[in-house]
């Protein structure tokens, strides 16, 4: 801190009163730090630490910090305070470090603030020790008198520059349409063929090159400018509408990397309108890649969920920039957005921009309102909260890689998902049921609360009708997650449950947090492996009994697998020659053609109340309730055997010994084949048969009072098996429940 | 190997994002497609399923199954994404029967497993696809059981239903029982590649719209492969 500050402080008392200087509290704990240290630094930072004391009791200066700040240096403090507030205010940041100041002004000049507010730095000069602006030149700006002691209102008027050159004029914000958007135009001259067009702005012909692609509105074609896309609507596609639309766009600069703004309509050699020229992008349609998460990660095994959320900020800032123009982006979708990489974000099909009476004509299903679903989009101008929830629809998107927010077990389609408002996810205690079984779960355990939060206020229905969250808001909250993905002390990689936030954008667990909640899981599974494993044994497919694997052999699981290595080389070079990888005839098949047979899904064992009750009951069953069911079930077939027929006396030995024995067999079969899927249960009903059969003859001496002993058998096995899968069930309820 | 079927299986449901669109191709393998049919045949499911796996919104959404009637009708493969199974299975001739209803009836019961299955796990699928092909008459009755079914879900917006004759013998009349807003076509001649290359571009156009919306198909491309 210099020598001078308590002089400045005084000069320009005034202001401060008004307006407090903010010091960062990381300021003050470095220098405590170096007053620690006792080396030859100590004078200065006791000096520096009182002029700070001074200003806070003068009332002049204030300390501003947040925990999370404990981590990082002072500059970052700074430079992330400066990012978040430079849009709503002016700011000059007081500060004698070459660094800093280079920073604020390379993003300054790189537009990466949008602000129309100013931003200074002002340092003290080395010679004058006065309080001077400090230029990008890196002098101290000459002639500028900068900060004259004793006026007090005035510099803090100079500070403000009249326009920031880094903002275009806005466009004006409207809710009328604009006229005749439907008239169409007439175009004669096939431009495809020829090849030509002109530049409406300066009328130069430009040659269109190779085709790039073709879609339902136009065609986009390489230019003889480098860098330079030229897209020509189809004839059917000219309407008086995109043609105003596209000459109001070139007329304004919009200077945000990544936004394929318009440059110039384009007109064939007529006159008439054909088109228009653009920049040409780079990188991959979200849709073709974050969002089918397993590819992605194969493509780029290091992309992580840091990436990801730098890459929503950007987004964000993008978004945010286009705002302040005026300009909704009314269609966004994954296939308009492209990537070349966490930092470098495209956006594309910007025609189909809302820019003052010129609709958004499309609209994707996923991203459009509940309050519009399956309007007529060029009929009316969507609204600023129409598009935060497109906006909060794509983050989601980001952040749970491809799931739309809306997906949810027995969910009906996109749209009616939308308009029902059921969102699944949970929030503490609020909980809808239903949310997609898997890694999206775990996904959104591993965001923050603030974050869980503004995803509920966009998509519950609890907050239907209310605003919904603004970028700005949205900008800070990833800020700040970014912050803390970026300590290496809360963050980890990889498959293995740990305390902290998994990096992975696909995480295998959930979130554990030490000391709350569940207790991290042991025994080396994974919490993805046991929804597939549970999802697997529920499953109704059966395998042929053909299958030579060992029934209880346990593959070791390759996580690999599920992360996109897994389609296989043998896919690399498709043969048709090679053997494929499923056996060609009769492995797998239906085990019956009517749907039901199996003791199915939804019953009361589901119930989580009633699995207490359920587990114990099955304990009993399997030590000795067996043997009793067993013996009654034979029992009573004995009894009305022997109503039927008089001379028939089976009953006692033979059902008694015949139902435990089949009971036994039964259950033991069984739960040996608990993960199996459900041929176990025949194989259970099976061994139950036969073992039955044999105690009955073997206790009673006589082969015809196996029956009954054998059904009894059957029964118990079924049983046995079905409490089972109850168990299982339940077990998944209570970790659906009460985990995160 | 079922084991591990499952797990794949049941992991791409839990990993893949992306909406999906079930295709059950429902083919005849009775013995009068012996030869050059059965060979032309089993070219154009490998056309199909590479051309969808050239694609890659196509490839993570399409799930292909393939049921074979002939005698009996058995799935040759279930539902799951075209990620995982590399090639197709060989559709081979067996018997002379052609149990067509019953081959229907097999592969709405694998659809209506993987629906269940879909909905249990959470994730969004358009509206299923059914292809029957056959190049002769049905000898069992059992499609007169099948085919109300087929076009109930149709009316209700459950299934595009596509059947196909095969050569001059097909039944065209026992086909149009299948679907009321689909009248059957007749391949001409053994375009099966042909066909199947029109059906792949379909599922990648129908993959790339979203859920709910009104994807239309290429009509022109039909010359291509039907008799008209």
């Amino acid at each position: 801190m210099h020598r001078n500050f308590d002089k400045f402080l005084t000069d320009y008392a005034p202001v401060f009163e008004h307006n407090q200087l903010l010091i960062p509290r990381r300021v003050v704990q470095e220098l405590q730090k170096i007053e620690k240290k006792r080396d030859h630094r100590l004078q200065t930072a006791r000096a520096a630490l009182q002029s700070v004391e001074n200003a806070v009791s003068r009332g002049l200066a204030q300390l501003r910090g947040e925990q999370s700040d404990d981590r990082t240096i002072a500059d970052n403090v700074i430079s992330r305070v400066v990012e978040q507030h430079v849009t709503q205010h002016d700011i000059v940041v007081l500060t004698n470090d070459f660094d800093l100041k280079e920073w604020i002004y390379s993003k300054k000049q790189a537009g990466c603030f949008g602000s129309r507010h100013s931003l200074l730095v002002v340092r003290f000069d080395p010679q004058l020790g006065t309080a001077r602006i400090w230029g990008r030149d890196g002098n101290t700006r000459g002639g500028n008198p900068g900060l004259p002691p004793g006026r007090t209102t005035r510099p803090v008027q100079r500070f403000r520059l009249p326009v920031n050159p880094n903002v275009a004029h806005p466009f004006a914000r409207t809710t009328t349409l604009e006229p005749g958007l439907e008239t169409s135009l007439s175009a004669k001259e096939d431009v495809e063929r020829t090849g030509i067009v002109y530049n409406k702005l300066d009328e130069k012909p430009v040659r269109l090159a190779n085709k790039l692609g073709s879609g339902g509105e136009g065609t986009v074609y390489e230019t003889d400018q480098a860098g330079v896309l030229c897209k020509i609507y189809h004839k059917s596609r000219l309407t008086k509408g995109t043609q105003g639309k596209i000459e109001l766009m070139a007329s304004r600069k919009v200077a945000h990397p990544g936004i394929c703004w318009p440059l110039a309509a384009v007109n064939d050699s007529q006159g008439v309108f054909r088109g228009f020229l653009m920049p040409r992008a780079s990188g991959e349609p979200l849709g073709h890649g974050l969002f089918i998460p397993t590819v992605w990660l194969a493509k780029y095994p290091t992309w992580t969920r840091r990436e990801s959320v730098r890459l929503a900020i950007r987004i964000l800032e993008a978004i945010q920039y286009l705002h302040r123009m005026g300009v909704l982006l009314g269609d966004i979708n994954p296939m308009n957005i492209l990537v070349a990489s966490e930092n470098s974000v495209f956006f594309v099909d910007c025609d189909s921009f809302q820019i003052q009476g010129f609709p958004c004509p499309v609209g994707s299903i996923n991203f459009v309102a509940p309050e519009i679903q399956g309007q007529d989009f060029s009929k009316f101008l969507r609204t600023l909260e129409h598009e935060l929830f497109a906006v909060a629809t794509l983050l989601f998107m980001i952040m749970m890689p491809g799931k739309p927010p809306y997906s949810h077990q027995g969910g009906a389609d996109g749209a009616a998902n939308i308009q029902k408002m059921h969102f699944p996810y949970p929030l503490g205690e609020k909980s809808s049921a239903g949310a997609p079984e898997g890694a999206w779960r775990f996904c959104w355990s591993h965001l923050t609360r603030p974050l869980k939060e503004a995803f509920h206020q966009s998509f519950h229905a609890d907050f239907r009708g209310q605003p919904r969250v603004p970028v700005q808001t949205w900008l800070r909250l990833f800020r700040d997650y970014e912050l803390i993905l970026s300590k290496d002390m809360a963050v980890f990689r990889g498959p293995t449950p740990q305390y902290g936030f998994d990096l992975s954008i696909l995480p295998q667990n959930f979130r554990y947090v030490e000391g709350k909640g569940r207790p991290l899981p042991t025994g080396g599974e994974t919490d993805l492996q046991r929804s597939v494993r549970r999802m697997a044994a529920t499953s109704r497919v059966v395998a042929s009994s053909s299958g030579s694997q060992p029934q209880r052999q346990r593959t070791p699981y390759v996580p690999s697998g599920g992360y996109g290595a897994m389609p296989s080389a043998g896919r690399a070079a498709p043969s048709r020659k090679q053997p494929a990888s499923v056996p060609p005839t009769g492995s797998y098949q239906a085990p019956t053609r009517s749907p039901g047979s199996y003791p199915g899904a939804g019953e009361w064992y589901t119930t989580p109340l009633l699995w207490p009750i359920a587990a114990p009951l099955k304990a009993l069953l399997e030590i000795g309730g067996c043997v009793a069911a067993g013996t009654a079930v034979g029992a009573i077939l004995d009894g009305l055997l022997f109503m039927l027929f008089r001379n028939y006396s089976g009953f006692g030995p033979g059902a008694w010994g015949g139902g435990s024995l089949g009971g036994i067999a039964g259950i033991f079969f069984a739960g040996a084949s608990i993960s199996k899927v459900d041929s176990a249960m025949f194989t259970a009903g099976g061994i139950g048969i036969v073992a039955g059969a044999t105690g009955s003859a073997l206790c009673a001496g006589s082969a015809s009072w196996a029956l009954p002993g054998a059904v009894g058998g059957l029964v118990v096995g079924l049983f046995a098996r079905r409490l089972q899968i109850g168990q299982q069930k339940a077990a998944e309820y209570m970790h659906t429940w009460f985990g995160k | 190997m079922s084991r591990e079927f499952m797990r794949v299986r049941t992991e791409d449901l839990l990993l893949n994002p992306t909406n999906r669109v079930p295709i059950a191709l429902c083919l005849d393998a009775s013995g009068s497609m012996n030869g050059a049919p059965m060979e032309e045949l089993n070219d154009g499911v490998c056309l199909f399923f590479e051309a969808i796996q050239a694609d890659p919104i196509a490839r993570a959404s399409a799930e292909v199954a393939i049921v074979a009637f002939s005698d009996t009708a058995e799935t040759l493969i279930d539902f799951q994404g075209l990620d995982r199974v590399g090639n197709p299975p060989t559709v081979m001739c067996q018997g002379g029967c052609t149990d067509l209803g019953g081959g229907v009836n097999l592969a709405l019961d694998r659809l209506e497993a993987r629906k269940q299955e879909y909905q249990k796990a959470g994730v969004d699928y358009f509206q299923p696809w059914l292809v029957l092909m056959t190049d002769g008459q049905p000898t069992t009755q059992e499609h007169m059981q099948a085919a109300p079914r087929t076009c109930k879900m149709e009316r209700a917006g459950k299934l595009v239903v596509f059947p196909i004759g095969i050569g001059p013998a097909a039944d065209m009349s026992i086909l149009a029982m299948f679907s009321e807003k689909r009248r059957p076509l007749r391949l001409q001649g053994l375009n099966f590649r042909e066909f199947f290359e029109w059906l792949s571009k379909s599922v990648v156009r129908v993959s790339q719209s979203r859920p709910g919306e009104k994807v239309n198909l290429d009509l022109e491309g039909i010359k291509g492969w039907a008799e008209l």
